[in-house]
């Protein structure tokens, strides 16, 4: 069965090449649900009672002279009902969303297949080879947005990830002559130090941690929503996926505790994490451009999960699993928006955007909902996840993460206040703007039901990441179906959603009995005089965070994107260093025959 | 003998000389003629794949005196490559030149598949020379001052490369009397030392001139930007991809030391990471390309100089690098024609040509890089592995402005050379997908 | 062995390759270049001439009088060496006009270059 689901899924992607936008979308919609029947089918494994299809755990399948090893791991699992749910409905959403078929659907689904092959793969070949078919299927999805930095960073991030994965693969076959991850314990030694932090690294650059982010801002801003929500909310999830498995699942951090015992290199990953939240954070507040804040926002949610993986104790790792699932919905469903938005619209820039709550109400209440999660507000399961997070820092007294991590809180709040006010709030711009089509509506609620789900069960979420858990041996923490508990304190989401709603119910009730005249915005008036009316500034959203401004930008912009635009040049420098070797003039070249020849031969003779 | 590769350089050199007799059918001659080869070729290889090696003596001399063919797997794969590919590029190109054209480009085909058969030292040279002196012609064919100049610039080049490799079989002839590669290897360690190194480094230097090595392809840039693109497209699958295979043969038959390997190595490295920066700033597509077809001979170089411990694992990273780059590669020149690659065939050939050479499955130069780092990492070679990914960084960067920069309308190309742009970019994929090419890879009957 | 005659043949030979890549390395007019190309495909078919010699042989014609001939192969090769060389050397002259006729000079200047 699983070979059947790999072979419809690529024979779906070789049909949708040659077919008209709606039967791709629900060709490519319908069949990208089918993985979601294994997922149900595994689930019989770790302790939940559902439907079995008969799906196998284990297959191993062939493909030129070489065998796949692919099956279930409790891990991918979890990761799998992280990512994969992403697909059908973003092919839902895209259903309305593109004019026509101009080879987004084929990509999409080369995506999907290898994504579900990379959480299946069990050896190092069929990883290495599912993450490259990833690599090149994303790139071409970033392909399409005809920005020229988003392409060539984009390719020049994934081969470098690609190549460091590969270094790191390489070393761990050299070291047992096994292909299978499964023996990859026995490694120790500075072979098993270099394999494990290339592989880190390698995973990092699709994790998007800070030093590796910078192709993140161009693509997410510049290549389609609907590709983009996959890729901030799947993909990204995909380099952690790699980090945990070699981290605990595979042993790794005892492999680099036994080469180095005095260096705490977890402590490291905790730091750039903490770091790459609070430095996206800060970008993300002064962002203009609706993409390139979420594309800054992403950055720094999935900086939270590389701190719970650096923290390492249980507390901290089911921290970011949570952190992790909530985050690849979320931010789907923002992006998803702001997509619907820019899709009615066509604007981008906050400062040209306003009011669309009165046209929008549906897209509005989503990202609102999700805007929720994103900023931790209590009552979200968002704020769930992050509490775990700082309860962890705290516990371990890492001083210098804990509170990095709560600025970074807070600028999330900042930003999130942002979107909602320049966007939904405020003046209506927009007055004839209709709501957006059905199917993009249905894909975001869909998207909210999870959040919502796990707002009142965060137990539910405990449970569902026990499997995973346990086979890397790390104790799940103590929970109910309402409550988490934890040496410091008690979570119990039942308690806070009825303090919350005996709260918030009775100011809702004073809210409406109160008489509102909504004036226009024209009424401004200024010393007498009619302000003029389209003045940028005059937005709600102009100059919103301009004392914050002058402080981070200095600082935090040339660090972030602009190192790697040095290093492009640096290497365009040398480039045209190298290339006045071809002087143009033959007899230069003849010279350079002669003297490779004696070379040769001196190099042969005296040596 | 059921086959005789002899007649894979027979019948396009009588093909040739029939074409001046009859300008008219100029064409279909030559195109009958590389038909006939590419069928040939097919038959030949799969002799080969069931039956193991072919030795030909021509006219029925032995060998060391007389002249003799000695087809293993690798040539007999290189030999079905440059056959085949010929075909689609002439199909393509062949019609919008005259008479000449097609005599020509039949002699440089003809002597390419010489080189990679030929078991004689001194006819790999005259093999050598008849595909220089047609590829001459071919480049100044297009007869603008740039093709002139790129011609002249390989002629000198290629001159002065054909007087060190006479050379080096005078100094070879004057030890051992003999010119047959098996003959000299069985009886190389009878050879004085310094002789020996000379002969050795003269052959290099001379083969290496025709295998885009740097520091001695001078000529490559010129001679590629020079070439109308259907030209271009042959030299990257013809003569460079044949005098490579001609330099692993002569080092791992005639000079299986390891001071050769390591030269070898140490010139791979060099030739790919020159190559690739070289071409990571440049603006000219097809210099850019050349640049770049550069850079993967000197992979290809590395992957054969790996040869020496690890045989298995190099030759079919060889064998996947080669057909990659093959097949991308010229099909990218043929693309190079038109300034933009809009239209789903030329946008598409572009795309997968990239991501071959850049090494991405389930195309063939993945399984090329694949097999390559196994390779390298058998003999924990960091240096020449980290230099390996920063070439293929560097590539990757060039190739997304590639990418970037002909996106664009619709391109004017006509039928034939989309076709032929298809049909050889198919190749890099179909042997990344099939089953068949691992196992060709993997066959015991390497002919070393 | 008489190296008497074979000496000043080796000597020979350098000489003229030395003088060919001088003149290709050190002179700009094209058509110098591939004069001195072909002054260094002398030196190298007098290098194999010189490979074949043996003292006091004969030249290599089936004779019951002669029993000490020279090696025929490399003269064999030689003429085959000569015959590529010409064709070269044609070629390149017949470039050299078209050459300049483009330019109206046969002096190289430098072009495609980087």
């Amino acid at each position: 069965m699983l070979d059947i689901i790999f072979a419809e899924l690529i024979i779906a992607a070789i049909i949708t090449f040659f077919v008209g936008k709606k039967i791709a979308s629900i060709i490519a919609g319908f069949i990208s649900i089918l993985p979601l029947f294994a997922l149900i089918d595994w689930a019989n494994n770790f302790g939940f009672k559902t439907i079995s299809f008969g799906i196998e755990r284990q297959m191993n399948i062939s493909v030129a002279g070489i065998t796949l090893h692919l099956g279930i791991t409790p891990l991918s699992w979890f990761f799998a009902l992280m990512i994969l749910p992403l697909f059908p409905l973003i092919m839902l959403y895209s259903y309305s969303f593109f004019k026509e078929n101009d080879g987004f659907y084929p990509f999409m689904l080369f995506a999907f297949a290898s994504t579900f092959g990379i959480l299946l793969s069990k050896d190092m070949l069929s990883l290495f080879l599912f993450w490259e078919i990833m690599s090149w299927s994303s790139f071409l999805l970033v392909y399409r947005s005809r920005d020229k930095e988003a392409i060539i960073s984009y390719l020049i991030f994934s081969v470098f990830s690609a190549f460091a994965i590969l270094f790191g693969l390489m070393i761990l076959w050299h070291e047992n002559f096994s292909l299978l991850l499964s023996d990859i314990g026995r490694i120790n030694g500075i072979y098993g130090f270099i394999a494990i932090a290339s592989l880190i690294i390698g995973f990092s650059v699709k994790s998007v941690l800070m030093p590796l982010h910078a192709w993140a801002p161009f693509v997410y801003s510049k290549s389609d929503e609907p590709f983009v929500a996959f890729l901030s909310g799947g993909l990204s999830k995909l380099g952690y996926y790699g980090m945990f498995l070699f981290l605990f699942t595979l042993n790794g951090v005892k492999i680099l505790q036994n080469y180095t015992p005095n260096v705490a290199w977890n402590y490291l990953l905790a730091v750039v994490g903490s770091l790459s939240a609070f430095v996206a954070t800060m970008l993300a507040i002064m962002q203009d451009d609706l993409r390139k804040l979420l594309a800054y926002s992403s950055i720094g949610q999935l900086g939270y999960i590389a701190i719970g993986f650096g923290i390492g104790t249980p507390l901290a790792i089911t921290g970011a699993l949570f952190q992790a699932f909530n985050h690849a919905f979320f931010k789907a469903v923002l992006f998803l928006a702001a997509g619907a938005v820019a899709y009615r619209t066509g604007k981008w820039k906050i400062s040209e955007l306003g009011g669309l709550a009165y046209r929008m109400p549906l897209t509005f209440l989503a990202a609102l909902f999700a805007i929720f999660a994103l900023a931790a507000i209590p009552i979200t399961s968002g704020f769930a996840a992050k509490w775990l997070l700082y309860e962890a820092a705290i516990q371990q007294k890492y001083v210098f993460i804990a509170p990095l991590m709560l600025i970074a809180g807070v600028g999330a709040f900042l930003y999130s206040f942002r979107i909602l006010y320049g966007v939904f709030l405020g003046e209506n711009r927009y007055p004839d703007v209709k709501e957006a089509p059905k199917s993009m509506i249905a894909a975001m609620f869909i998207l909210m039901l999870p959040l919502i789900i796990f707002v009142v069960f965060p137990g539910y979420m405990l449970d569902l990441m026990k499997p995973a858990l346990s086979n890397s041996g790390i104790e799940s923490i103590a929970h109910t179906k309402f409550a988490i508990e934890t040496s410091l304190a008690k979570y119990n989401s039942m308690a806070v959603l009825i303090t919350l709603i005996a709260a918030m119910v009775p100011a809702f009730i004073i809210y409406k009995a109160r008489k509102h005249r909504i004036t226009s915005f024209e009424d401004n008036y200024l010393a007498g005089e009619p302000y003029e009316f389209h003045n940028p500034s005059m937005h709600a959203a102009h100059n919103f965070y301009k004392p914050l401004k002058g402080v981070v930008l200095p600082y935090f912009e040339p660090g972030a994107t602009y190192y790697f635009e040095k290093i492009y040049k640096g290497i365009g420098i040398l480039s045209n260093g190298i290339r006045r070797i071809y002087t143009g003039f033959v007899q230069d070249y003849a010279i350079y025959v002669v003297i490779f020849l004696l070379a040769v031969m001196g190099w042969l003779i005296w040596m | 003998m059921v086959v005789h590769p002899v007649l894979l350089i027979a019948i396009p050199l009588i093909a040739a000389f029939i074409i001046p007799l009859a300008k008219k059918y100029g064409f279909a001659i030559a195109a009958g003629a590389m038909a006939f080869n590419m069928g040939y070729a097919i038959g030949m290889f799969s002799y080969i794949y069931s039956h193991g090696k072919i030795y030909e003596m021509i006219a029925g001399f032995k060998p060391p005196v007389g002249i003799f063919l000695a087809v293993d797997a690798l040539s007999a794969m290189l030999a079905l490559l440059i056959n085949l590919f010929a075909f689609i590029n002439f199909i393509a190109i062949g019609k919008e030149w005259n008479y000449k054209f097609s005599m020509l480009y039949l002699l440089a085909i003809a002597g390419s598949t010489g080189i990679v058969l030929t078991g004689d030292i001194f006819n790999m040279f005259i093999f050598f020379e008849i595909t220089a002196v047609a590829s001459y012609a071919l480049i100044a064919g297009k007869k603008d001052e740039k093709a002139i100049e790129g011609a002249i610039k390989y002629m000198v080049l290629g001159s002065i490369a054909s007087i060190f490799i006479l050379m080096g079989i005078a100094l070879i002839y004057s030890q051992l009397k003999t010119l047959n590669i098996y003959d000299i290897a069985a009886r190389i360690s009878s050879m004085d030392e310094k002789i020996k190194w000379a002969s050795f480094a003269l052959l290099l230097t001379g083969i290496g001139v025709e295998a885009e090595i740097f520091p001695l392809n001078g000529w490559v840039p010129a001679a590629y930007q020079g070439a109308s693109s259907g030209v271009a497209s042959l030299l990257s699958f013809g003569p460079s991809k044949a005098a490579i295979y001609a330099i692993a043969r002569i080092m791992m038959v005639i000079f299986p030391f390891h001071a050769t390997y390591e030269i070898a190595l140490y010139v791979g490295v060099v030739t790919l990471v020159i190559g690739e920066l070289a071409a990571f700033m440049q603006e000219d597509v097809k210099r850019m390309l050349a640049y770049s077809s550069i850079g993967q001979m000197g992979l290809i170089l590395i992957a054969f100089s790996l040869a020496s411990q690890n045989i298995q694992n190099a030759l079919i990273a060889a064998f996947f690098l080669i057909i990659s780059h093959a097949s991308a590669k010229s099909s990218l020149f043929l693309l190079s024609r038109s300034p933009s690659m809009g239209g789903a065939a030329c946008k598409y050939t572009g795309i997968v040509g990239v991501l071959s050479i850049i090494g991405m499955p389930p195309l063939a130069g993945f399984w090329g890089k694949w097999y390559l780092m196994l390779a390298a990492i058998n003999e924990k070679l960091w240096l020449v592995i980290m230099l390996v990914f920063f070439a293929g960084i560097v590539e990757a960067g060039y190739f997304a402005r590639y990418l970037h920069k002909s996106m664009g309308n619709e391109s004017k190309l006509n039928l034939r050379y989309k076709v032929a742009m298809v049909v050889m970019v198919s190749f890099t994929i179909l042997l990344g997908l099939l089953p068949i090419a691992y196992k060709m890879a993997s066959l015991p009957l390497w002919g070393w | 062995m008489n190296y008497a005659l074979v000496t000043p043949c080796y000597i020979a030979v350098a000489a003229l390759l030395s003088i060919g890549l001088y003149g290709v390395v050190s002179k700009r007019n094209l058509m110098k270049i591939f004069i001195s190309l072909s002054i260094m495909e002398t030196g190298v078919n007098l290098l194999l001439i010189t490979i074949g010699y043996v003292p006091e042989g004969t030249a290599p014609i089936e004779n019951a009088n002669f029993t000490k001939y020279v090696d025929p192969l490399p003269q064999a090769l030689v003429l085959t060496a000569i015959v590529i060389g010409l064709s070269v050397t044609a070629l390149a002259i017949a470039m050299l006009i078209s050459y300049y006729e483009k330019k109206g000079s046969l002096e190289y200047k430098g072009g495609m270059k980087w």
